[in-house]
């Protein structure tokens, strides 16, 4: 089975891509991304994760929320493989324009070419866009 | 087909709500149904009671009570999206020790677990954000 | 499998319309709606040459003023059935 394709065996399952393309910091969104993610996984949804254009910012190390007194997006972030969110991907031209490269991101991702986020994109049922 | 909305977008600041509604209004019109209604984010400020809107203008939230009314839809606001911004039940003012409530009649406070089931039990899944 | 897109904002250096932009393959369409209306000259130019459909949601165009020539306006109803017609909804904002 193609890593782009979720494992849709249970019953009454929809596959969902959740398209992550916030900042971290600049209001909630984010975060409240992060939690429908976190509790797709929990109600064991098959779920995959697409972070493009400002949504890389998000896996940013060494974020220091702290200075600006809120919660650190990274430390929930970091909480994926706890929750066996395994199927992380980035878009590669995101990161490129950024200048940022994979040892700068706080997960392991698998990085897409336009092509690959296309049959990401058609390898799920639904997708939420945060 | 069965569907389910997704609104991420406030009233007021954004259009989201409305189109939503138009949406919501023209499926059900063409013999569609509505599984739920998640109000999520600032979506959820589409739920307070305590809104006075401009003379003549929308008043987009009493707009989505009297909807859902008519049509017996489901619609839950996100509890942790809507605790947050001030959008509170009865139940929850009583456990926070807040003095008034303002959700509106006929809507629910219910976690991101809704928003999973939501997806499973539609045919599709339409956001409207801001 | 083709998809359907949803885009609400008016300039086109937005996020949402760049991460629309990388998103969108052939075969899929776009609704431009609420502020995407004024995109609409601008994604159709983008959009030239793609086999990528695009729909103008009339009553957000006619409330802005704009009455672009050749844009295929739908009504809700028309947005609906296009949502049903592609197996998911992608939205930009």
């Amino acid at each position: 089975m193609s890593p782009l394709v979720p494992d849709n065996s249970m019953n009454n399952t929809k596959s969902t891509l959740f398209i992550l393309r916030s900042t971290p910091y600049q209001g909630h969104r984010a975060l409240e991304g992060i939690e429908a993610v976190l509790a797709a996984s929990v109600f064991e949804q098959p779920l995959g994760v697409l972070f493009i254009g400002d949504g890389v910012w998000q896996l940013k190390k060494q974020q220091q929320a702290e200075q600006i007194e809120r919660r650190n997006l990274a430390a929930l972030l970091s909480s994926f493989p706890l929750y066996d969110i395994e199927s992380v991907y980035v878009d590669e031209s995101s990161l490129e324009g950024k200048h940022l490269h994979s040892n700068d991101l706080l997960l392991p991702v698998s990085t897409l070419s336009a092509a690959g986020m296309a049959e990401l994109v058609a390898n799920h049922d639904t997708v939420l866009t945060f | 087909m069965i569907f389910s909305l997704v609104i991420n977008g406030a009233p007021i600041s954004s259009e989201a709500p409305y189109s939503a509604l138009r949406f919501a209004e023209a499926l059900l019109a063409d013999g569609h149904s509505i599984y739920r209604v998640f109000f999520h984010g600032d979506g959820v400020l589409n739920a307070t009671n305590l809104n006075v809107p401009p003379q003549d203008d929308l008043n987009i939230q009493e707009r989505w009570q009297t909807f859902a009314e008519q049509h017996g839809l489901d619609v839950v606001v996100c509890v942790a999206s809507a605790l947050k911004r001030g959008i509170i039940d009865e139940g929850e003012a009583s456990r926070y020790e807040k003095e008034h409530h303002n959700l509106r009649a006929g809507m629910a406070l219910s976690g991101l677990g809704q928003l999973i089931d939501a997806n499973c039990h539609s045919d599709r899944v339409v956001t409207f954000g801001a | 499998m083709s998809q359907l897109h949803t885009l609400n904002k008016a300039c086109f250096e937005h996020s949402a319309v760049q991460d629309c932009l990388k998103a969108l393959a052939d075969g899929d369409a776009l609704i431009l709606l609420e502020d995407g209306v004024y995109l609409t000259d601008k994604f159709d130019s983008a959009l030239k040459g793609r086999n990528i459909t695009l729909h103008v949601v009339q009553y957000d165009a006619a409330a802005r003023g704009l009455h672009p020539q050749n844009a295929a306006f739908i009504d809700a109803r028309q947005f609906v059935t296009l949502c049903c017609e592609y197996n998911k909804t992608l939205s930009w904002y």
